[in-house]
């Protein structure tokens, strides 16, 4: 199935090409919004790799890895988008919990993603990717590599040295003591 | 790699809500009109198109120069390789292997080439590299008898090596793109996967084993009940009854009635019998390493301490650790990074080598007597993954050149085992290096 839509897409089928990929609009989106912190870049991302797939098709050698070239293409689109942003840096600020009454754990809760959420956006791009790759998407350190294009090696280290990094910006966030135990419960 | 499960699973879960947002829902359908008006132009085309878009004179003739250009370059090049393929210069051979200790590569060939990765030979003095198959990530058996690597299609390919020569190929289809284990004299394989296909995000998982010659996959561990419980990274034993791998499990976390993970370097016999933990942690990497006798294990795990994030009793500062096979005498290599990773014996044991991870990852090596360290580790040149040379005495390694995040090409050196001379360069590659260095064993 996936592999005729590739070849009818490859072959100038638009509809193909749209069929193929409205199944990945969501999956994509939510890979770019973790890997870019920001929505309207994250929706330009995915736009400019859908345009770059439909450009570039037919240079694709195996239909069945349509799933993950087109990965590979937004994740590049998402380092470009990256770039151009340094000259702008936007913060995007999401909306809190829903309104109401919150309990301790609920507090806590909030304190550890706020806590996730402070060392993601001061990891780099590429180190969120890294991170995205294997640990939202799933996939495994030698498809992660493939997809960001780097050595196997090169990706076991760099998703070290991005732990490592988120680590030692949580551990160097101010909180209340003893507050932060709580959160593995 | 991943180093703390516990940590794992909470950036995981976080993960999941971030990225729970839709999409906007005329993402998609902007998406193709955008390419709808882009009309499917080739590239070059679009480019050529582009440059008219302005209407001048200078751009109408610079178009068409630069289509009679690409033109004529199109057919001298056809014509280039259309000789080079009478020449032989870039048919794949098959597998030309050598009898002695060969170094093995995959990389692309190119900018469009991500989905044709082709696995290179090179000599160990530099000398005369050879594409030997498309496929990426060659493995060679410990004992010189097998090179194991992806292929184009997601099988394992195996490859029987005799006399220098491939004697026997397998292809093993249906382990997907899972990080698999080759058994040391290349006759098995072992993966762990989930219990569920379809679900690619949690639940428990099955270790699973195959002969390479063929047979049936045998699942040697059925999934726990525990949905919580993570396992990773199988390690054959050098002589094949066992395979170490390590088990990530939430259990009670002593401070009134929490939960936290603990992992395990587990061991398990490879008829699936006798399955039991060595060493225990708050947390620890996956990538475990047998000594050469089968008498040690080395692992990255924390030391016992204040967990960083979490300010309580746990995992602190990561390091190298080695332990009995048995499970007893476990002792932490001495620290000279933050972090560290892939720890990996030399074929005669008397070595450790290592990648310290600082604000890079550097070789690292120490020397061992049994599972304790003599002396203090030597860190060497920066590199991105290694191996061992047949006897020991160099290491072969990759670094990789990276611009803008993307891997634009990399580096083959050989370095001496007491990291005391310079690296020797033996390839310098233009595009991505996807896997590699392997060095290949010397025939038993």
């Amino acid at each position: 199935m996936l592999q005729a839509l590739v070849v009818r897409a490859q072959a100038g089928d638009l509809d193909a090409f749209s069929e193929l990929t409205s199944t990945q609009t969501d999956r994509l989106y939510a890979t770019a919004r973790l890997i870019l912190r920001d929505s309207e870049q994250a929706a330009d991302a995915v736009q400019d790799a859908f345009l770059q797939a439909w450009l570039d098709i037919r240079g694709l050698r195996d239909p069945e890895r349509f799933e993950a070239w087109l990965r590979r293409l937004l994740v590049r689109a998402c380092y470009r988008a990256a770039r151009r942003r340094r000259t702008r840096e936007v913060s995007e600020i999401r909306a809190g919990a829903a309104a109401g009454r919150t309990t301790p754990d609920d507090q806590r809760a909030l304190a550890v993603r706020d806590q996730l959420d402070r060392g993601f956006r001061r990891l780099s791009p590429e180190q969120r990717a890294v991170i995205v790759l294997h640990h939202y998407l799933g996939l495994s350190l030698a498809e992660s590599a493939e997809t960001l294009g780097i050595p196997l090696g090169t990706m076991q280290s760099r998703l070290s040295r991005a732990t490592q990094a988120m680590r030692a910006v949580l551990e160097a966030d101010d909180r209340p003591a003893g507050l932060a135990g709580e959160a593995a419960r | 790699m991943t180093t703390d499960h516990r940590f794992d699973a909470l950036l995981e879960g976080w993960l999941r809500a971030e990225a729970a947002m839709p999409a906007p829902p005329d993402l998609h359908s902007t998406a193709m009109d955008r390419a709808r008006r882009s009309r499917s132009r080739p590239s070059w085309l679009a480019a050529v198109r582009g440059g008219t878009a302005g209407g001048s004179a200078w751009a109408m003739n610079l178009s068409r120069h630069r289509v009679a250009f690409g033109l004529i370059a199109a057919v001298l090049l056809l014509g280039l390789l259309g000789a080079a393929l009478l020449a032989g210069a870039f048919r794949i051979e098959p597998s030309p292997l050598s009898q002695n200790g060969v170094i093995a590569y995959s990389a692309a060939d190119g900018p469009q080439l991500y989905v044709a990765n082709s696995i290179w030979f090179v000599e160990s003095d530099g000398s005369a590299p050879r594409r030997v198959a498309l496929g990426t990530c060659p493995q060679f058996g410990q004992h010189a008898s097998v090179l194991a690597y992806t292929s184009v299609t997601s099988e394992l390919i195996v490859d029987e090596i005799t006399d220098g020569a491939v004697a026997a190929t397998h292809r093993l289809s249906g382990l997907g793109r899972t990080d698999y284990a080759l058994s040391q004299d290349g006759t098995r394989v072992a993966w762990f996967q989930r219990a569920s296909p379809s679900d690619n995000e949690s639940g428990p998982t099955e270790l699973w084993v195959r002969d390479v010659a063929g047979g049936p996959a045998v699942r040697i561990m059925p999934a726990t009940e525990n949905l919580h419980e993570i396992d990773s990274t199988p390690s054959w034993s050098p002589d094949g009854r066992q395979i170490a791998f390590a088990r990530s499990i939430l259990v009670d976390d002593g401070q009134g009635g929490g939960t936290a993970y603990r992992s395990a370097i587990t061991l398990i016999d490879s008829d699936g019998t006798d399955v039991h933990d060595i060493s225990i942690r708050m947390g620890m990497s996956p990538d475990v390493s047998w000594s050469p006798d089968g008498k040690w294990l080395a692992y990255l795990g924390f030391a016992d301490g204040t967990d960083p994030i979490f300010g309580q009793p746990g995992p602190a500062e990561e390091t190298i650790y080695v332990v009995a096979a048995n499970g007893t005498a476990e002792v932490a290599l001495p620290n000279t990074a933050p972090s560290a990773t892939r720890p990996r014996w030399s074929p005669d044991g008397s070595r450790l080598a290592y990648l310290g991870i600082g604000g890079q990852a550097v070789l690292t090596i120490v020397r061992m007597d049994g599972g304790r360290a003599v002396g203090s580790p030597v860190a060497g040149p920066a590199v991105d993954s290694f191996d061992w040379s047949p006897d020991g005495t160099r290491l072969a390694t990759l670094a990789d050149t990276v611009v803008d995040g993307q891997s634009t090409g990399g580096t083959i050196s050989t370095v001496d085992a007491d990291l005391r001379t310079a690296p020797v360069t033996l390839r310098v590659l233009d595009g991505p290096v996807t896997c590699g260095p392997t060095w290949q064993r010397l025939a038993p």
